[in-house]
């Protein structure tokens, strides 16, 4: 069976970080793939610049929500301009692996959609 | 596997590789027969068809017409003339959703079932939009489609009644002739998109009494780029042509345009020849085989499946139970493990399998699911094949466990 579902991938995907609904969030962004139904939100708490508070709810594959923890997970007390030079080998090294790239849409969903944050 | 089976995985090249091909319903694989047809047309008669006056266009021309022929006896046609080539069902149904935009009357309604293959739908809801029509939209009932719903939905009102024959994620087989007698007692138009249909049962237009019918010859043992749109002739007779260009005119000067008869005025441009003329090949082939054996084998297979199945409470197929009348195409759910990381894992051990919408996205909507894995079977599938299946999903179950 394949390498890319090890046990703490698919632990995250059974009981993932930071997954819920933000009350008071200043940014909620949605983000989609199309051909493969990842479907979430991304919600954010953002002050003088900085991510206070970052959380994600939808639905999605394992690579998805394991993509969608690790990144927010990573994400909280970053500034803005932190947050957009962060790129896809940063969220590998987070995650402990690389992704082929028929999955590269998957694993990146969150953070590409909380890279459209606008202050 | 019997002696029938023998000889038709001998048709296919791609079977000696180590892929298990379930994936039949997107696009089924290509026997030799038809390769050989067209490399035939491209290595003997290889010329544009109806302009030249040369031995090779003339044969180009006769080969693509008795093309014409074949299908209009394979799908049992009053006349050849109700042929249109198209290079797809979507197409098809694009095309006659533009002509049929001139008949429409402000306010009169459409009626769409949310089980439509998107090639079945948009054309249609962009018909309603541009020409001002009422959508009604038929639901699920016990996994289904509602058809008593869609029959009693039916009304004086209505224009035209849209129908999958088969639905491309359930695999069940609609009554399209009870659909189209109930749309004709009301002036309605019954309109069927044939795609999953004409590779699995046998089809005949005059039994069905629909008005057109649209199919894809990819999807039929045939190549990719070439389909087919039956078109009733008396309706054909007050469509006018909205693609127009080369191959399509009897007379034309800077003032007067003089469309072609029926059906040459609807098919705007060269065609795909090569790919017609493999498309009639397949339906040779098809013939060769037989339907009784393509559908006693189709439903053993099915009939395997259902055992299969089961035997694995977590494996939630889509579309009603056993008792449904189905073709082998089956969509699936298993709770808590997304379809995308099914197809994934499958892929991973060379078993190709589709996940997602299915391009029907009314289902998953309705069903509340992200999605679904869908196997279809061909004539060339084996039971070995359902067993390499199961023991991957097997393996995927417990691991997500």
């Amino acid at each position: 069976m394949d390498d890319i579902y090890r046990e703490y991938i698919l632990d995250l995907y059974r009981n993932p970080l930071n997954k819920g609904v933000l009350d008071t969030p200043t940014h909620k962004l949605h983000g989609h793939n199309a051909n493969c139904g990842d479907d979430i939100w991304i919600y954010i708490i953002l002050k003088d610049g900085v991510i206070k508070d970052i959380t994600f709810d939808g639905i999605g594959c394992a690579l998805c929500i394991t993509g969608a923890s690790v990144t927010t997970e990573r994400l909280k007390g970053l500034t803005l301009q932190e947050l957009q030079q962060i790129s896809i080998e940063q969220l590998y090294e987070w995650l402990g692996l690389e992704i082929e790239s028929t999955r590269v849409k998957c694993v990146s969903l969150a953070l590409r959609t909380a890279q459209e944050v606008v202050e | 596997m019997d002696d029938t089976l023998q000889t038709i995985s001998l048709d296919f090249a791609i079977l000696n590789s180590r892929i298990t091909y379930l994936d039949s319903g997107a696009s089924t694989l290509t026997p030799k027969p038809v390769l050989d047809a067209m490399n035939e047309y491209y290595n003997e008669y290889r010329a544009n068809i109806h302009r030249g006056i040369y031995d090779i266009s003339e044969k180009a021309t006769t080969e693509y017409e008795k093309s014409r022929q074949k299908v209009a006896d394979f799908i049992g046609a009053n006349r050849m003339e109700e042929i249109i080539f198209t290079k797809g069902a979507t197409d098809g149904l694009n095309m006659l959703s533009e002509m049929l935009a001139s008949l429409l009357k402000d306010g009169q309604n459409i009626i769409i079932p949310v089980t439509e293959h998107h090639s079945n739908m948009l054309p249609w809801r962009e018909l309603a939009r541009k020409c001002n029509l009422e959508i009604k939209y038929i639901y699920l009932k016990d996994g289904v489609l509602d058809e008593e719903a869609l029959i009693n939905t039916i009304d004086n009102n209505t224009a035209i009644v849209v129908i999958g024959h088969i639905s491309n994620v359930l695999g069940t087989i609609h009554n399209v002739k009870a659909i189209a007698d109930k749309a004709h007692q009301k002036g309605a138009l019954c309109i069927v998109d044939g795609a999953q249909a004409v590779v699995h049962i046998p089809v005949s237009m005059k039994d069905l009494g629909v008005d057109a019918y649209a199919f894809s010859g990819h999807k039929l043992y045939g190549p990719t780029g070439a389909g087919v749109l039956w078109v009733d002739y008396d309706l054909l007779e007050r469509l006018t042509p909205t693609r127009v260009g080369g191959d399509m005119v009897d007379y034309v000067n800077l003032d007067t345009i003089e469309y072609a008869p029926i059906p040459q005025r609807f098919e705007a441009g060269t065609p795909p020849i090569a790919e017609v003329i493999g498309l009639a090949r397949a339906m040779d082939w098809i013939q060769s085989i037989g339907w009784d054996y393509i559908q006693t084998h189709e439903q053993s297979i099915v009939k395997y499946m259902w055992e299969q199945v089961s035997l694995r409470p977590w494996l939630k197929v889509l579309g009603g139970g056993a008792e449904q009348t189905r073709i082998a195409c089956f969509s699936f759910v298993i709770d808590n493990i997304h379809t995308h990381d099914i197809a994934y894992l499958l892929a991973k051990e060379n078993i190709c399998v589709r996940s997602g919408q299915h391009c029907a996205s009314g289902i998953t909507e309705i069903l509340k699911i992200a999605g679904s894995t869908r196997v279809t079977f061909g004539v060339y599938n084996i039971q070995s094949e359902i067993d390499a299946l199961m023991q991957i999903l097997d393996k995927i179950y417990i691991k997500f466990k």
